[in-house]
């Protein structure tokens, strides 16, 4: 993990960011920058135009530490624990059932695609 | 006074605040092996006490500082670019499956996310801030800012899924006895983003790498989906 190789990862990824942001702004598209950001790098790395090495310690350290550059935004709750406290019933239950109704749907959806796939592969 | 108004003002505070409250969360939960404990809840909680304990500091004195901490959630949801490429076999091999997969997943969790907040009373503002609360932090931020949501109450909603996740996830699954490694690994990743899949991490390589690309395709999914599926929602049950 050299540090040449961090400041080339960094500026790397800040002008993908920098290329997505112009292009959503020029469009006046309200899709996420860095969403746009992710797609045009997967791009790019899959057709090594940049290649892994070269932005592979940057990418490791922003995933690993990423936790912490949650922690502004979710500080940010204090702002709203009035509303957390108003509403909690209506946030927790929605979050609650929500979570187990895509969980169970997605995994029965998928045992039942991939079942039937390889039902067919077999025959 | 330990917090004096030359430091209060300056971006040296927020930033740290931020980072040592993170490691110093780090470092108890490996000195006292909390495992499955994210750093960012305790880390959360010591900055908040921090400005609740002193009221002349106001979240705005902190963000100032904050923001470049903040800043970088940007560049980090690129690189999640990197963790698809390297699993770029796995999703070519099941990629109709899994993508139909996710926009199930999708469509599932914003009915759901609407139906109950209709029925539990939410107001406007909370039920568009819970629309993205399976997508992870930095995309569902952007996802609540676009569609009229609050951002910072969105990231609560999103870790507080996430953490439910972590915990019960595996034992609802072996409950309903799914098995298939893909299932499992795409219906965590949709469901409860990095914070569920962390989960993943000891129990097989295949669930990892999966719900890898789950995190990075729901993300996509639901900044595409949400938009489009929420007027339809609203005439349909206003």
């Amino acid at each position: 993990m050299s540090p040449n190789l961090l400041l080339k990862g960094i500026a790397i990824i800040l002008a993908i960011q920098w290329v997505s942001v112009t292009t959503l702004n020029m469009l006046g598209s309200k899709f996420p920058a860095p969403l746009l950001g992710m797609i045009v790098f997967s791009i790019l790395l899959y057709t090594k135009v940049i290649s892994k090495e070269s932005v592979n310690s940057i990418c490791l350290v922003l995933i690993e530490k990423m936790g912490m550059l949650f922690l502004p935004a979710s500080v940010g709750i204090i702002l709203y624990l009035q509303i957390i406290k108003d509403e909690s019933i209506a946030i927790f239950a929605t979050i609650i059932i929500s979570s187990l109704v895509v969980l169970l749907t997605t995994a029965a959806f998928l045992e039942f695609a991939l079942g039937r796939r390889n039902k067919k592969g077999g025959e | 006074m330990f917090f004096p108004d030359i430091l209060i003002n300056s971006p040296l505070f927020g930033i740290a605040l931020t980072i040592v409250a993170y490691s110093f969360s780090e470092f108890l939960i490996s000195r006292f092996e909390i495992n499955g404990l994210p750093p960012l809840i305790p880390s959360t909680l010591m900055c908040m006490a921090v400005l609740l304990l002193h009221p002349n500091i106001t979240y705005d004195q902190y963000f100032n500082g904050a923001v470049f901490i903040h800043f970088l959630l940007g560049p980090a949801t690129i690189a999640l670019a990197l963790p698809l490429i390297e699993n770029i076999k796995t999703l070519k091999e099941n990629l109709s499956i899994i993508v139909s997969g996710i926009i199930v997943a999708t469509l599932a969790g914003v009915t759901s996310i609407y139906v109950c907040s209709k029925i539990f009373g939410a107001s406007p503002d909370v039920l568009l801030s819970l629309i993205p609360k399976s997508v992870t932090t930095p995309i569902a931020m952007e996802i609540s800012a676009a569609i009229g949501g609050i951002p910072a109450l969105t990231v609560a909603c999103v870790i507080f899924t996430g953490m439910l996740g972590a915990s019960i996830n595996h034992k609802v699954l072996a409950l309903f006895g799914i098995k298939n490694d893909i299932a499992i690994g795409l219906a965590i990743g949709a469901s409860s983003h990095g914070l569920g899949t962390s989960a993943c991490a000891n129990k097989s390589p295949l669930q990892l790498a999966i719900a890898g690309v789950s995190i990075a395709l729901t993300g996509i999914s639901t900044s595409i989906i949400a938009p489009l599926l929420l007027p339809i929602l609203e005439k349909i049950m206003p």
